[in-house]
């Protein structure tokens, strides 16, 4: 076999899309990890619906946007947990230190794929909530709600590859890593559930909602930001 | 190729080694020796950087990222996705050093390994594979990566007799066309025949 003696490193894209790929590869051959968290908001919008059957009708929105986001939070949590569990196993976390690819394109694609996986529950737990609640469908081809949903899953996914990363090698993992994400992510949740709430009850765009939608964004930007600077930790020094 | 110079290490205010140097050149072996204990992995481990603490110095004589040049084999892991087949780790971990290597390749790779057949090779998770039947997927990779510098802890681990002698024929070849390697091993096996330079760790 030929040796490559100036073997060039992949471009920082090539590198994100490549471990992106296989982040996928790896949840599609395990499929119990993309079920686990699509059952758990499952069962929890079920028990909602079943605890509180009856309600006030202008009560809806608000409780739809309340109980789709407590299930996305919980179900997220899930998804999150184990964002580096494949990287955990026999040393692949190692090896991955020590071929040529910059630590922010592994936080990048672990982003993305927690992203990606978030995106899927939400839309699970968004239709299933509409119809328990009995609201319309189309509610959820609003903009303000796609993105204001959007926004809450980019704020979470941050904080969730963010805590994932720093306790990858805590012994104490599955326990530490919902005792920082669950107060950490109140202000993302209060945000968006909030500004969604305020949206759907007056379909207006004003200066509190505006306020809410502000300190969504800056969380948001806060936690991704944080999540890619950590990356050069994980780097060889 | 490297070059480590009085390289010290203490866990825990207690030294382990001191003042390790030893020089790899092109078509060197290094081979790293000592009681179990004595520090080897962590020798291995400060140089490829995965392990910092270390006093003293470790250059890499080469172009600016030595992680396109060199590969790690560690003592006690793999480096695989348990739950995917053996081709769709090897191709993953080319792909990520920017290799692009045909599926013919990887099958002929695999089978010089004794990975044989489309079941071994392209269905089942290595999950079930046996030890050494892992340790023969890492080396498979070792050489499809085709870098200049090994740093290999414990290659042989797990391996039968036929796959030792496979990977010294690999390791002989590897250093004839100019490769270097730093190896620990206690198996003395794998030197029968080799030239190869000895850095003695411990006794302190």
């Amino acid at each position: 076999m030929e040796r490559n003696e100036e073997i060039s490193s992949p471009s920082w894209l090539d590198s994100v899309m490549t471990l992106l790929a296989q982040s996928l590869r790896v949840d599609l051959s395990a499929r119990e990890r993309l079920i686990t968290p699509l059952f758990f908001a499952a069962i929890i919008l079920l028990l909602f619906s079943f605890a509180i059957p009856e309600q006030d009708p202008n009560l809806r929105s608000r409780m739809m946007v309340a109980e789709s986001q407590l299930a996305i939070f919980f179900a997220l949590q899930i998804a999150f947990s184990r964002a580096f569990e494949s990287e955990r196993i026999d040393r692949v976390f190692d090896h991955l230190r020590l071929v040529p690819i910059e630590s922010s394109a592994f936080i990048s694609a672990k982003i993305l794929h927690v992203v990606l996986i978030g995106a899927i529950t939400m839309a699970f737990t968004g239709i299933l909530s509409v119809i328990l609640q009995g609201q319309e469908l189309a509610v959820l081809a609003d903009p303000i709600v796609l993105g204001g949903s959007f926004l809450t899953l980019l704020g979470l996914s941050g904080l969730g590859v963010l805590l994932a990363a720093i306790t990858l090698r805590a012994d104490g993992h599955q326990i530490l890593f919902p005792l920082l994400y669950f107060p950490l992510s109140v202000p993302v949740l209060l945000s968006s559930t909030e500004a969604l709430v305020l949206w759907l009850e007056r379909h207006s765009w004003d200066d509190t909602l505006r306020g809410w939608s502000v300190i969504l964004i800056a969380f948001d930007a806060i936690y991704l930001t944080m999540a890619i600077l950590l990356g050069a930790e994980t780097e060889p020094s | 190729m490297l070059e480590v110079k009085d390289l010290s290490f203490a866990f825990k205010n207690r030294p382990l080694f001191q003042n390790i140097s030893f020089e790899t050149r092109a078509g060197q072996i290094t081979r790293i020796e000592g009681p179990n204990g004595a520090g080897k992995s962590t020798l291995i481990a400060l140089v490829t950087g995965l392990l910092t603490g270390g006093r003293g110095n470790i250059n890499f004589l080469g172009a600016s990222d030595y992680r396109t040049w060199t590969s790690w084999i560690a003592p006690d892991a793999n480096g695989i996705f348990p739950s995917l087949p053996a081709i769709e780790n090897l191709q993953f971990w080319l792909q990520i050093r920017g290799r692009t290597t045909s599926h013919d390749q990887l099958r002929e790779c695999l089978t010089f390994w004794g990975i044989k057949g489309e079941w071994l090779q392209n269905a089942l998770p290595t999950a079930k594979f046996s030890t050494g039947m892992k340790r023969r997927l890492a080396l498979a990779r070792l050489q499809l990566e085709s870098t200049k510098l090994w740093i290999l802890d414990e290659p042989l681990f797990g391996l039968d007799d036929a796959a030792c002698n496979q990977f010294k024929t690999m390791l002989s070849r590897h250093t004839t066309s100019g490769g270097a390697a730093i190896i620990v091993t206690h198996d003395a096996r794998l030197f029968d025949g080799l030239k190869y330079q000895s850095v003695t760790v411990g006794g302190l």
